[in-house]
């Protein structure tokens, strides 16, 4: 296994997919989130939390999905239609996690805290800070959710709306 | 459905999870934690480009390979056009934030942010860890730590407040305590300072927006010591602005205010001035109005600049109201009296020099009258020659007259006769000879008034005015 992980990924395969494999199993924001870390981690978070050109950048990444969708789906005005950031949340858990307060500034929040509204009153008023970017987010992703049922629905025409999996 | 968006938002959206980050972002290291700030894009967009590259070079099929060679200048073509729309949304917020020119309208603000944003935005450079730190401090910035970062605000926030609080310093006690609690909310994690500054630049913007000068100087006013040095260039630069849109009401309402901290009003108008001639020499189109520039002592082509009284009394002892009131008796004065300078038949012919030494005794007889009325008499006019100029109403010559009168005397030199001698009475002659160009329309009465100040009067009358006048 070690032999061909090494054929494929090159002499750091094997390291990387250890670090990859721990990291995933136990997590990197918490735990070592720390004295100077935690500085750091408050540090970013108070420069992002509220951040209006922060929150303004959020939907430009709606673009980065011509990349891999075409055009003609990413800019029908149908995309504009509500209720696609609901969508995303009841079936993709990509979704739910990311409306979980999951921000790419090693401050994720706990599982014990989300599955049990844990947080200090420091971390709510820490991810209350960040619903803004969060909510801009939201928004970009349910866009994205409706130009992904135009695209299902133009290129599968024999699925039907509302079957399992298609919706 | 799902699956396809998953796709979609796995390729190219951040989202902040083991799998979403890259091998150096997960790192326990606290220095890789910091290199790898806020990378989640740029490695989302590194993956994006590289998996397409890959598939173009890796692919034998050519027909396929077509098709991802395709793909990979799609991919590029998005990633460029989604840096730019980036780089436009950096724009509408940098643009608020930006208060290098008050002159500046907002729009004009985000398009000079747009192009350095979307360069920065497209240099490979600033995506990778460390290069990113390098290329910050060439382009002149501080690589921070951000650890350390928030510990150095908070100290320099409390020492801050102790200057304040002293009277010492860049802030008011308001101001730096708004930065103190700001800074230990940082620590904290709680983005106040971020809040506190876009705030700023909300109503900094609005007041500039809206070219309301009086409230942009009440913001400033409100967070930053007057006291200190380094904040005067921003009071200046407001009271310029109120001043060059001939808002002059606003204009003395920011400086009494000045005056009253302590800031001398011959150093407000000097800073007014050279604000001017720095906008006339940036754009030659730039004017002002005539009332704004007599009220800062601007001459724009003739009279040097006039000095300040030196030893004893000086304009700027006096208290701020009456310091402005002076302000405007002399601007008044001096357009009176310059006007009609100016209009006289002789002035435009007369060499520069001569003009400019024409208009500064203009400056200084006004500096004096207005000084006298605006202090009711307690600094009067002591100068002979002004005197004489402010008191000829009953021989019918007025204060323009009596400069030109003068600037006839200080032209004239006498003759000299072979042997190098000064001979009697040319100068007087010289004299009568300029003021016969420059005021061709005196009369007898006129002229022998105006003469008496500078040769005994034949004339009983004005011998006794003369020796009355100057006895006191």
């Amino acid at each position: 296994m070690g032999d061909i992980i090494q054929r494929v990924a090159g002499k750091g395969g094997n390291a990387y997919l250890d670090k990859l494999l721990q990291d995933m199993s136990r997590g990197t924001a918490r735990g070592s989130v720390a004295g100077l870390s935690r500085l750091t981690a408050n540090y970013k978070a108070a420069s992002v939390g509220l951040n209006l050109r922060v929150a303004l950048q959020q939907p430009t990444s709606y673009a980065r999905a011509l990349a891999v969708m075409d055009a003609r789906y990413l800019f029908d005005p149908r995309v504009m239609r509500r209720g696609g950031w609901e969508k995303a949340l009841r079936y993709a858990p990509i979704a739910r996690w990311k409306d979980w307060g999951n921000f790419e500034i090693n401050q994720g929040r706990q599982f014990q805290n989300i599955l049990f509204n844990t947080d200090s009153a420091m971390e709510r008023a820490r991810n209350a800070s960040m619903k803004l970017a969060g909510t801009m987010d939201s928004a970009t992703w349910g866009r994205i959710w409706n130009a992904c049922e135009l695209e299902v629905a133009d290129t599968r025409p024999r699925l039907t709306r509302g079957e399992r999996g298609v919706l | 459905m799902a699956q396809r968006f998953t796709d979609v938002v796995d390729q190219t959206q951040v989202v902040d999870n083991v799998l979403g980050r890259s091998q150096f972002m997960r790192s326990s290291d606290n220095l890789a934690k910091m290199a790898s700030s806020y990378m989640g894009e740029p490695t989302q967009s590194y993956n994006l480009l590289y998996r397409s590259y890959r598939d173009a070079i890796q692919e034998q099929d050519p027909a396929k390979r077509g098709q991802a060679i395709k793909r990979f200048g799609r991919t590029a073509a998005a990633l460029t056009f989604s840096m730019f729309l980036n780089a436009v949304a950096q724009s509408l917020w940098d643009a608020v934030r930006d208060d290098k020119d008050r002159d500046e309208k907002y729009w004009e603000r985000v398009l000079r942010h747009i192009l350095p944003n979307f360069a920065q935005n497209a240099n490979p450079l600033g995506m990778v860890p460390y290069f990113r730190d390098i290329l910050s401090a060439v382009q002149g910035y501080d690589v921070a730590r951000m650890d350390m970062e928030a510990v150095t605000g908070l100290i320099t926030a409390w020492q801050n407040m102790q200057k304040a609080l002293d009277g010492e310093g860049r802030y008011t006690v308001a101001g730096a305590s708004i930065n103190l609690a700001a800074e230990l909310a940082r620590i904290l994690g709680i983005p106040a300072a971020t809040v506190k500054r876009d705030l700023e630049a909300i109503a900094r913007s609005i007041g500039v927006e809206t070219e309301n000068w009086y409230f942009q100087y009440q913001i400033e006013r409100a967070l930053n010591s007057v006291g200190y040095s380094g904040n005067r260039t921003e009071f200046y630069n407001i009271a310029f602005g109120a001043l060059a849109d001939g808002d002059l009401e606003t204009y003395q309402l920011i400086t009494a205010d000045l005056m009253e901290q302590g800031v001398k009003g011959s150093t407000i108008e000097n800073a007014m001035r050279q604000r001017l001639e720095a906008a006339q020499n940036e754009d030659q189109d730039f004017s002002m109005s005539q009332e704004a520039s007599d009220l800062i002592g601007y001459r724009a082509q003739y009279a040097p600049e006039t000095e300040a009284e030196s030893g004893g009394f000086s304009v700027d002892d006096l208290p701020p109201a009456q310091r402005q009131s002076y302000a405007a008796l002399r601007a008044q004065r001096y357009r009176e009296i310059a006007d009609d300078v100016e209009a006289s038949r002789g002035f435009a012919s007369l060499p520069q020099e001569v003009k400019d030494r024409a208009l500064d005794s203009t400056e200084r007889l006004a500096e004096a009258t207005a000084l006298s009325s605006a202090t009711d008499g307690a600094q009067p006019v002591t100068t002979q020659w002004m005197l004489w100029a402010t008191g000829g109403d009953d021989y019918g010559v007025d204060e323009a007259e009596a400069v030109l009168f003068k600037t006839a005397y200080d032209m004239a030199e006498s003759d000299k006769d072979e042997g190098g001698k000064t001979i009697p009475g040319s100068k007087k002659e010289n004299t009568l000879e300029i003021a016969g160009v420059l005021l061709p329309n005196l009369t007898d009465r006129e002229l022998e008034y105006l003469m008496a100040n500078y040769w005994a009067p034949e004339d009983e009358e004005l011998k006794a005015l003369k020796e009355n006048r100057f006895v006191e």
